[in-house]
């Protein structure tokens, strides 16, 4: 019988060892450390060697941020969108994304970003599976202490969406950029897809992106359900007046209706009870079944 | 007395020992975290494996000033399960980075992470009711202690105090009987 937890505290153990011994290999070379048993060599070598080093990591910096700062294709249209929760704006010129903490500035997205490593991954909306880097990109930068503002230079279009990460935290701040998806069904698109991803998280049905607004408890099967949504992205979508649909690519539909603020709102689970007009445009791009 | 989470991580540093602790601490219930949150029971695993191995490459940045272990590791694991919701599948980044090979999942091993959710869900129920809804709905549930106080009819300074005290509560029954 294989047991999963012990074979992986033995992983664990053996790469604890593996990484202390290079740390302590590392600490050999510490150049602070070795500096009471270099008397011999003089002040003016050392410096000299200081001199050498720096100039090296200047050349190396240099050279391994040559592709996240190397010229950038023809700027494009620019388009701006505000996490407003986390007071984070995220512009996209071309392909130059530029990410500011808006005034005032919440202190806990300062000091989560201030000093820490943020990836910026943003992605373009194409056909391509979930991972591959047509989708999305992620690089990675130092956000240098203090500051309320960064710059991330992608090799590709990302004019989609843009998430901010920390390893150590999470998320620190999203957005979907306007006119991702284009014409009308953009948000119609844009409510499916945030409510699946919100639903794989949390098996809650009714979220932010329903009508219905209920916590429940959920259960064994709400789980395997919203399993089903890990992957799932938007496949067609149709409206008629102030209704809509759209289809995932898990088979499950999702129906909506146009809020008095002109905000698209789920509020049908399954293509049950779908206006004629709507399962006539989803079925003509494709099979649709209840 | 019990040694703390806290001062396990900032021993393991140094100590494999101290490491391995905190890991027979956290696994299980990490394991029946993920398994709540993804109903898959090898996707699981391989949270549960990366979340430990990034918390092992990154002990040394672990700050007991900042904040608990217990929440730096859940931060880990959240944002492992956040990239895997917007990838679609389970990163391996930490592992390979500190050589670790690729677990074998037979049943057994599927059954055994598959029955952890049962442990998480018996040490919740195990805590007072009040207190159980609270950390469900703050830890499990990621909701604001505003939206939690507002559905529970009482006042936010309520609510955190029920989640400090089920959660120390928990880490007690995570620890065992002293010896």
């Amino acid at each position: 019988m294989t047991d999963f937890f012990d074979d992986l505290e033995r992983e664990l153990r053996r790469a604890h060892r593996r990484d202390s011994e290079s740390h302590a290999r590392f600490r050999v070379f510490d150049l602070r450390r070795r500096l009471p048993v270099l008397p011999a060599i003089g002040r003016p070598a050392l410096l000299a060697l200081a001199v050498v080093v720096a100039l090296i990591a200047v050349v190396v910096t240099v050279a391994r941020e040559s592709d996240v700062e190397r010229p950038a294709a023809p700027p494009g249209k620019k388009v701006v969108a505000t996490d407003v929760k986390r007071g984070v704006r995220f512009s996209l010129d071309g392909r130059v994304l530029t990410v500011q903490l808006l005034p005032p500035v919440r202190n806990q997205t300062f000091e989560t970003v201030s000093g820490a490593e943020i990836s910026a991954t943003c992605g373009a909306n194409v056909a391509a599976p979930p991972g591959d880097p047509r989708s999305e990109t992620t690089l990675f930068r130092r956000w240098p202490a203090g500051q309320t503002s960064l710059s991330y230079r992608f090799p590709r279009d990302v004019s989609s969406w843009c998430r901010l990460d920390r390893q150590s935290v999470g998320i620190v701040a999203g957005v979907s950029f306007p006119g991702a998806w284009p014409g009308a069904r953009g948000p119609i698109a844009e409510t499916a897809h945030n409510w699946a991803r919100l639903f794989a998280a949390t098996a809650q049905a009714c979220n932010a992106y329903t009508v219905c607004k209920q916590v429940i408890r959920p259960s064994k099967k709400s789980w395997q359900w919203a399993a089903e949504h890990l992957t799932a992205t938007v496949q067609r979508t149709a409206i008629s007046g102030d209704r809509a649909a759209a289809t995932l690519t898990n088979g499950n539909v999702l129906q909506m209706r146009r809020t008095a603020t002109g905000k698209w709102l789920i509020d049908e689970f399954g293509a049950g009870g779908l206006p004629a007009e709507l399962r006539r445009k989803l079925m003509r791009s494709g099979r649709l079944t209840d | 007395m019990m040694v703390s989470d806290e001062e396990l991580l900032v021993a393991s540093v140094g100590d494999e020992e101290a490491f391995a602790a905190f890991y027979r601490r956290h696994a299980r219930p990490l394991a029946g975290f993920f398994m709540r949150r993804t109903g898959s029971a090898e996707l699981a695993a391989d949270l549960t494996a990366e979340t430990f191995a990034a918390a092992l490459a990154s002990r040394r940045r672990f700050d007991p000033a900042k904040g608990a272990a217990i929440g730096w590791l859940y931060g880990i694991a959240r944002h492992k399960l956040a990239r895997t919701l917007a990838h679609g599948r389970v990163e391996d980044r930490a592992r390979r980075a500190l050589g670790m090979a690729p677990l074998v999942l037979d049943n057994d091993a599927i059954e055994l992470v598959v029955t952890a959710e049962g442990d998480v869900v018996e040490l919740l129920q195990r805590l007072p009711a009040d207190q159980r809804a609270a950390i469900e709905a703050r830890v499990v549930d990621e909701q604001e202690y505003e939206q939690i106080a507002a559905a529970a009819h009482t006042s936010e300074a309520v609510i955190r105090k029920r989640v400090s005290r089920g959660l120390a509560s928990l880490r007690r029954k995570l620890e065992g009987p002293t010896p």
